[in-house]
């Protein structure tokens, strides 16, 4: 697989992940409907180490989850654009910043139980109310 | 009668208040709106401009040419990121996980399938677009 190259909507920050995702996951917790406006997020879960910056800085912002863990998410401070996120455990890269999206295709869905009840919810992937037994939601 | 709707970003620096009927809700699988979204699509509750009143905080602003070519602003939280606006000369939304209570909001149509990523979902049972729709959306 091709490495994972991507960056934010303005060109500020770009990033490389020499690594391929453990997992994508569709997010449907309150706090990523909120981080991306919509009815889920989309993450690519890679170890920390594997993503390199290659130009520019995010902005951090950390928040309490609805599992009551800390997570920080990370954005361009000029556009918007998200880009990734931690909880100390897990680093995830949000799928909408890849060059290649198609790339990081999801194959599980976590916190169904907080989904609005208009969100588009995929069919082919594995389903979990709260967090999968793996930790990916921390 | 318009019922007022608050919402605001994650973080709580971010305040409004909308007292328009909703025009349309849509789900909207632009590129631009996976990079802004850091996700597979966005969700937007279109109003009157005059509907909306911002009660606290300022918004981050970044202007850029969307999909169809056309000058987009999209406002977020920065402090924390959260999504808020997004708005042409033509019309004026509301990201829908921002409102307090998004619940009720219920999508009528999917536009720019066209540019969905192939493991997007993308409901049955709305319109589907494959850019914008016939009416001035942006």
């Amino acid at each position: 697989m091709k490495n994972l190259s991507g960056g934010c909507r303005c060109g500020a920050i770009r990033y490389s992940c020499f690594c391929e995702p453990l997992a994508v996951s569709y997010c449907y917790c309150r706090d990523c409907q909120k981080a991306s406006g919509g009815p889920f997020c989309n993450y690519a879960v890679v170890p920390a180490e594997s993503v390199k910056l290659i130009q520019g800085r995010p902005k951090s912002h950390k928040v309490v989850a609805d599992r009551g863990n800390e997570v920080t998410r990370e954005f361009c401070g000029n556009c918007g654009a998200p880009l990734f996120a931690k909880n100390g455990v897990v680093f995830v890269i949000a799928v909408g910043s890849l060059d290649e999206p198609s790339l990081a295709k999801p194959t599980i869905a976590i916190w169904l139980a907080s989904a609005q009840p208009w969100a588009p919810i995929p069919t082919d992937v594995a389903r979990f109310n709260g967090n999968p037994p793996i930790t990916l939601g921390g | 009668m318009a019922a007022l709707t608050t919402g605001g970003c994650r973080c709580g620096t971010v305040r409004y208040e909308c007292t328009a009927d909703f025009i349309a809700t849509t789900l909207c699988y632009c590129r631009d709106c996976q990079r802004s979204s850091g996700s597979a699509v966005g969700c937007f509750v279109l109003i009157r401009r005059d509907g909306m009143r911002r009660r606290s905080g300022q918004t981050t602003c970044y202007t850029v040419k969307n999909d169809s070519d056309r000058t987009i602003t999209r406002e977020f939280c920065g402090e924390c990121g959260s999504p808020l606006f997004a708005w042409t000369a033509n019309i004026f939304a509301v990201t829908a996980a921002s409102f307090d209570n998004p619940a009720g909001i219920k999508p009528s149509m999917a536009i720019w399938v066209d540019s969905a990523q192939p493991w997007a979902p993308i409901p049955c049972e709305i319109e589907r677009f494959a850019k914008n729709p016939p009416i001035s959306s942006g």
